[in-house]
Order: structure tokens, then C-alpha cells, then sequence
């Protein structure tokens, strides 16, 4: 076996793994934390509990229902954190995220071998946030691509503790969907350990709720 | 005769307790002890306080981190150490980008174990000062 035919589905799996798109806030907690994430759009809804053994790493299960694949994937989540950059005042993350687990098509009866790879990246201080995710998903052969983007702003700069609000503007890419190009204003409440996030998808006419907790 | 031992014991612990419970709960900074009579403590002979080792005593330690910009930036840092025997508290201050510790007295760590700690929280140390009793 040649070098090129060993490191061909190495090399397909970076390629997909770098082209796959998606977007999570902090996938990565601190040594021995836990975070539960549920999220519900006009697409989809999803569960994902992780555990951290390190700042850099968690692994969990992930669940998600999606209508606008009509499919239903269940499996575990790797999330690693590929590079932190601290500054005196701000914080900029790449991360890794793979999933693997079963999809079920609403209506059949056969699971398939399914997963999904994603890229995020955020950059934040406390006053402006950014993120970018893609996700590629292969739910029971059924492939996509989804590329999100986040633009934020703080109103006012709170401490420890305090109730913090974010205004953000969602801007979503899914090539395969109606609605190619999606926009999503909503807003970030977080206080403590507990993130709740509220939008509405001015295309779709559809809501956007998020809760993270993390302990 | 069930009964004595734990009578006995429900009145030890009230006694032994009541003095700690009462210094829990009094507020002794809204006493006014000037108008207290204190001359029957002129005949008190002053006794070292051999608990008064300066290296015994609690310290605090401030240290500068870079990338603390969240609360769950904040949280990760104060779980960290809080699991340390030596820390008694943790203090994140966003603004300052700081972490107060509070040692515990006789307690102390080193600067490479709170960089190792720092690290270990996912984020970096720029610097450590050691600002002496808490």
C-alpha cells in the first residue's frame, strides 16, 4: 500500500473535519467540569452534556432532533480545544468538535452510522464577542455543510456575579435549505453559571432559545 | 437509663457550643466598648501569643492573569483552587484582571504552583504579588 492511498482518508478526514462548519459557545469547560447545552432553532433541537477532564478537552453525549433533515442523531461529542490565546483583556479560541453515533430518518426503522466534524473559533473581550463555526454532518448518508457567524456587544460591562446582557446578530449559511442565508438578532442573558440566549430568524420566522449551564 | 448518655451529651454540646455559637452569631463591631467597664483587666498580665507567628499568619496572594473576561472564566479559576487545602478563598476581579487568593494561616504556595494552577484553568499568568496578612 502506497504512502498516498494510507493517507488518503487521513487526509479526507482533516479535509472534512476543516471544512465542516458549526458554532457552540465554550465547548470546553475547566478539569472536572460539567455543561449542559440545549438548543432549539427553527431547524433543529439538541442536547449535549460533556465532561472536562482538562481545560482543553470534554467528551459527552449529544442529541439532536432535525426537522429540516427529518432525521434524529444520537452519539457521543469530543470537543477539543485546539489553541487559547489570553490577552490583558480579551480571549480568542479555535476549537475541534467530532461527533459520532446513530441517526435515525423519521420514519425508518434501520439506525445508520452517522457523525458530524465541526471548526469554531470565537474572539471576545468583555465588551465585543465574534464567532465562527462549520459544521459538516453525514446523518444516515444524508451529507451538509452549515456555516454560523456571531457579531455581539455588551450595553454594559458587569462584574462577577452580576446579570450580564449581550445584543447579538446570528448571520447562518445552509447551501441545502430554502432559506440559504438566515439572520438571527437575539439576546444573551448570563449570570453565574447559567447562559440563556433568545432570538428570532427574521427569514423563517422562527424562534432561537438557548440555555447553558455549567458546575 | 438510654436516656442519660444522650442528655448528657445534648447538655455537653450546648455547653461547649453556646460560647462558639454566640461568637458566630454577635455582631461585636455594633457594641460600643467604651462604655464598658474594663478596670478589673488592669491586673491581667499580658501572655505571649504563641499562635502569633508571622509565617503562621494568613496571607493574601493578588495574582495578574491574562484571558479572564467571563464569569465562566472566573468559575473555572475558583474551582481550581478552591480544591487547593492550602486556599481558604478565591476572589476574581474582571476589571483587574486578577485573582485575590486568601491562604489559609500557616498555608503558603509557591508562584510555580499557582502558574501550574493558572494553566491548569486555561489561562495565563503574567504576574504575582504577595501582599502579606490577610
Amino acid at each position: 500500500m502506497s504512502f498516498l492511498s494510507r493517507a488518503a482518508p487521513f487526509a479526507a478526514c482533516l479535509t472534512w473535519a476543516a471544512l465542516a462548519p458549526m458554532a457552540e459557545a465554550r465547548p470546553v469547560s475547566y478539569p472536572g467540569g460539567w455543561t449542559v447545552m440545549q438548543m432549539n432553532n427553527g431547524d433543529s433541537s439538541s442536547l449535549h452534556a460533556h465532561y472536562s477532564p482538562t481545560a482543553s478537552d470534554s467528551i459527552g453525549f449529544y442529541a439532536e432532533r432535525n426537522w429540516a433533515e427529518d432525521v434524529q442523531f444520537t452519539g457521543l461529542q469530543y470537543n477539543r480545544l485546539l489553541k487559547r490565546w489570553n490577552g490583558p483583556s480579551s480571549q480568542a479560541n479555535t476549537y475541534f468538535k467530532l461527533g459520532v453515533g446513530q441517526a435515525d430518518p423519521f420514519g425508518s426503522e434501520s439506525p445508520e452510522l452517522s457523525g458530524f466534524a465541526a471548526f469554531a473559533a470565537d474572539w471576545e473581550t468583555r465588551r465585543w464577542f465574534t464567532s465562527y463555526e462549520a459544521k459538516a454532518t453525514d446523518y444516515a448518508g444524508n451529507k451538509s455543510v452549515r456555516h454560523s457567524g456571531r457579531v455581539g456587544v455588551a450595553p454594559y460591562i458587569g462584574d462577577y456575579g452580576d446579570l450580564h446582557t449581550w445584543l447579538m446578530l446570528q448571520v447562518d449559511n445552509h447551501p441545502e435549505s430554502n432559506e440559504p442565508v438566515t439572520t438571527t438578532p437575539l439576546v444573551r442573558f448570563f449570570k453565574g453559571v447559567q447562559m440563556v440566549e433568545l432570538g428570532y430568524t427574521l427569514e423563517t420566522e422562527e424562534l432561537l432559545a438557548n440555555w447553558i449551564v455549567r458546575f | 437509663m438510654k436516656l442519660i448518655k444522650p442528655a448528657f451529651a445534648s447538655l455537653a454540646f450546648c455547653l461547649l457550643a453556646a460560647p462558639a455559637l454566640a461568637d458566630e452569631t454577635m455582631d461585636h463591631s455594633k457594641m460600643d466598648h467604651s462604655k464598658m467597664d474594663h478596670s478589673a483587666h488592669a491586673d491581667m498580665v499580658a501572655e505571649p501569643n504563641t499562635d502569633a507567628d508571622p509565617a503562621a499568619s494568613a496571607q493574601t496572594v493578588t495574582a495578574k492573569v491574562n484571558g479572564l473576561v467571563c464569569d465562566f472564566c472566573a468559575q473555572a479559576v475558583r474551582k481550581v483552587f478552591k480544591k487547593q487545602d492550602a486556599v481558604e478563598s478565591v476572589n476574581v476581579d474582571l476589571d483587574n484582571g486578577e485573582i485575590v487568593l486568601g491562604l489559609k494561616a500557616g498555608a503558603t504556595m509557591d508562584d510555580q504552583t499557582i502558574e501550574k494552577l493558572i494553566r491548569k484553568s486555561g489561562y495565563s499568568l503574567v504576574s504575582i504579588d504577595r501582599g502579606g496578612d490577610a
